[in-house]
């Protein structure tokens, strides 16, 4: 059944984990003439998304992920579905879905060979201190669950992806870690953040932060899949912005508010519909400025869009 | 709008030139206007405008060889003292409105800076970042101009008592200068340690607020935030003759002590110079 799915189709298979999330549904409308796409999520597709291939509701964790393998020999698996920060997930259910699910999925990938695993981490995993210096490498040690350990599933997950770099040598694993992505068809906490006419920022800290536009992090993720390679790299777009300064350019303002007042007062904003965690609080206080030279020089890329085209797509400026 | 300063200040010959001149920084903007290291080209116009005149007016700060400072990458090895870094600010300043042609002296600073409020963000918007190898490093690759100060807090938290005697020196930034091959040039800042006369610390205050000391001055606590004011000494900024270090970047830490020595001597003979040219007269006489 495998072979002859194989067979039938023309262009080679690729698992898209997190389909439902809005990355996953633009990087399989760029790929989808590259490769027959086969998307899963434990949450269903949205009333009016089409997605560009099969789309199947099966959680990472579930033995219905195996009889996907079964039926379809992929030749790459792109592993996007790390559940963030979100209010109905208690830490230990996110941990569990995260780690758990991700475990199953590298055991597939490895059983069935397929040919090459992209994992999409995040640049939270170096972790916001005082004393980080700037333009943090791939090999920065990752300090982002010394604080909070809602970190602990994106290292572990890191972790995991680099271990299948050297168990499963058939297989090339490239990691990637991205700062913040933004634009206007993502829904993520940042994104929601600096939508809001009123963004919050820590009476005092201006932090340096680094965005990248998702139709760059589209590209990034196509370059990837087209010249696989086994390797952990950095993400950044054109470089880093004080907070204030990003959001002025969305069209937002500033409020201050002291960071002891802050960080209390987050128990009753996680109630509300406030799309933010005390664990990336230091991401407002202090810098985690990361290098992607290593990738620009390995794929020969360049970030098409500009960080100020970058702030201004979100869009709340023309409204 | 511009609150402060007002924009005819803003408009004086000697505020805005300096930062526009300095083609290094207008060629690393990103298209948001700052450059990789969180620098504000406006913030740093206004900074330079106010402290400008604590430069010409209140210290009257005299350079002695500023040309001495080569272009490319170069590291400024400094004397430290005065409590607050008003020397590391006076440096600052030099290079910007007297360097030939002017340019930006980055600061690697302390690693409790970032975590102040405020000031953090001041440093950072006028070009200046934690002082850590990885950044020194990346600095120089990009060949800046940054300035050390090789005693760290032993050299800043010394009293009044012990003014313009060099502490030891740490040895980073001499392995870093090893491994870019970056010339340091010896700077001795002369007034700047007696602006802030500290006669003795309160210790135990300081380890309850966590800062590294807290001054005793004649007018600090006596005057309250008054007494925060430094001194209004004149300052003499005398700069050596760069020093290019050869050997391998893997040399032993006695070998790199020896150059420490060197370094530290070329410091102390500025001083030297200066101190005797400058007698008691410290509010009124150039070291120069």
């Amino acid at each position: 059944m495998r072979q002859h799915n194989q067979k039938k189709t023309q262009k080679p298979l690729l698992l898209i984990t997190g389909a439902s999330g809005r990355l996953a549904q633009l990087t399989a409308q760029v790929l989808k003439n590259t490769y027959s796409i086969v998307g899963v999520d434990p949450r269903p597709l949205g009333n009016k998304v089409k997605f560009p291939g099969i789309f199947k509701c099966i959680d990472n964790t579930k033995r219905d992920l195996d009889e996907i393998f079964r039926r379809y020999a992929f030749e790459s698996v792109l592993h996007l579905g790390r559940i963030k920060f979100t209010v109905r997930q208690n830490i230990q259910n996110r941990f569990d879905h995260n780690v758990k699910g991700t475990h199953h999925l590298f055991h597939l990938v490895k059983n069935y060979d397929v040919k090459h695993l992209l994992v999409m981490g995040t640049y939270h995993v170096y972790g916001a201190h005082a004393d980080n210096y700037l333009y943090l490498e791939e090999e920065a040690p990752l300090r982002g669950g010394q604080m909070f350990p809602e970190l602990v599933d994106a290292i572990e997950i890191d972790h995991m992806a680099q271990t299948m770099m050297w168990r499963s040598a058939e297989t090339s694993t490239t990691l990637l870690r991205p700062a913040n992505i933004i634009g206007p068809k993502l829904n993520n906490a940042i994104c929601r953040l600096l939508k809001n006419p009123y963004c919050p920022k820590l009476l005092g800290y201006d932090p340096l932060m680094q965005f990248v536009h998702e139709q760059d992090m589209v590209q990034a993720i196509q370059a990837c899949l087209i010249h696989p390679t086994t390797g952990i790299y950095n993400l950044a777009g054109e470089g880093p912005i004080p907070y204030s300064a990003a959001i002025r350019l969305v069209g937002s303002k500033a409020l201050p508010v002291p960071y002891t007042l802050l960080a209390s007062g987050m128990g009753a904003l996680a109630k509300t519909k406030f799309p933010f965690s005390r664990y990336l609080l230091d991401y407002f206080r202090y810098p985690t400025v990361i290098s992607d030279r290593a990738f620009r020089r390995y794929y020969q890329f360049s970030h098409e869009q500009t960080l100020k085209k970058t702030l201004l797509s979100l869009g709340h400026v023309q409204s | 709008m511009t609150l402060f300063p007002p924009k005819k200040w803003l408009n004086t010959p000697h505020s805005t030139l300096e930062v526009d001149k300095m083609a290094n920084i207008q060629s690393l903007l990103n298209s948001a206007g700052f450059d990789p290291w969180g620098l504000d080209p406006d913030t740093l116009r206004r900074t330079v405008t106010i402290l400008s005149w604590f430069y010409r007016h209140y210290f009257r700060v005299v350079t002695h060889c500023i040309e001495r400072v080569p272009q490319g990458r170069v590291i400024l090895a400094v004397n430290h003292g005065g409590q607050i870094p008003i020397d590391g600010m006076l440096i600052f300043l030099a290079l910007m409105l007297e360097g030939k042609p002017p340019r930006l002296a980055r600061a690697l600073t302390d690693r409790l800076i970032p975590r102040i409020p405020f000031i953090s963000t001041l440093f950072m918007r006028c070009g200046h970042v934690i002082g850590t190898p990885q950044n020194g490093r990346t600095l120089l690759d990009q060949d800046q101009c940054i300035f050390v100060f090789p005693e760290g807090v032993r050299g800043s938290g010394k009293t009044i008592f012990n003014r313009y005697q060099l502490q030891k020196f740490g040895t980073g930034f001499i392995r870093l200068a090893l491994e870019t091959q970056t010339p340091i040039v010896p700077v001795a800042v002369i007034g700047a340690e007696e602006a802030f006369p500290a006669i003795t610390h309160f210790k135990g205050l300081a380890k309850v607020l966590k800062i590294p000391y807290l001054p005793v001055t004649p007018l600090f606590p006596a005057l309250g935030a008054l007494g925060l004011m430094p001194l209004p000494t004149k300052v003499t900024i005398r700069f050596g003759k760069p020093i290019q270090f050869k050997a391998n970047d893997r040399c032993s830490d006695s070998d790199v002590q020896k150059m420490n020595r060197r370094l530290k001597m070329a410091i102390n003979r500025e001083l030297t110079l200066g101190l005797k040219k400058r007698g008691k007269a410290i509010f009124t006489a150039s070291a120069a």
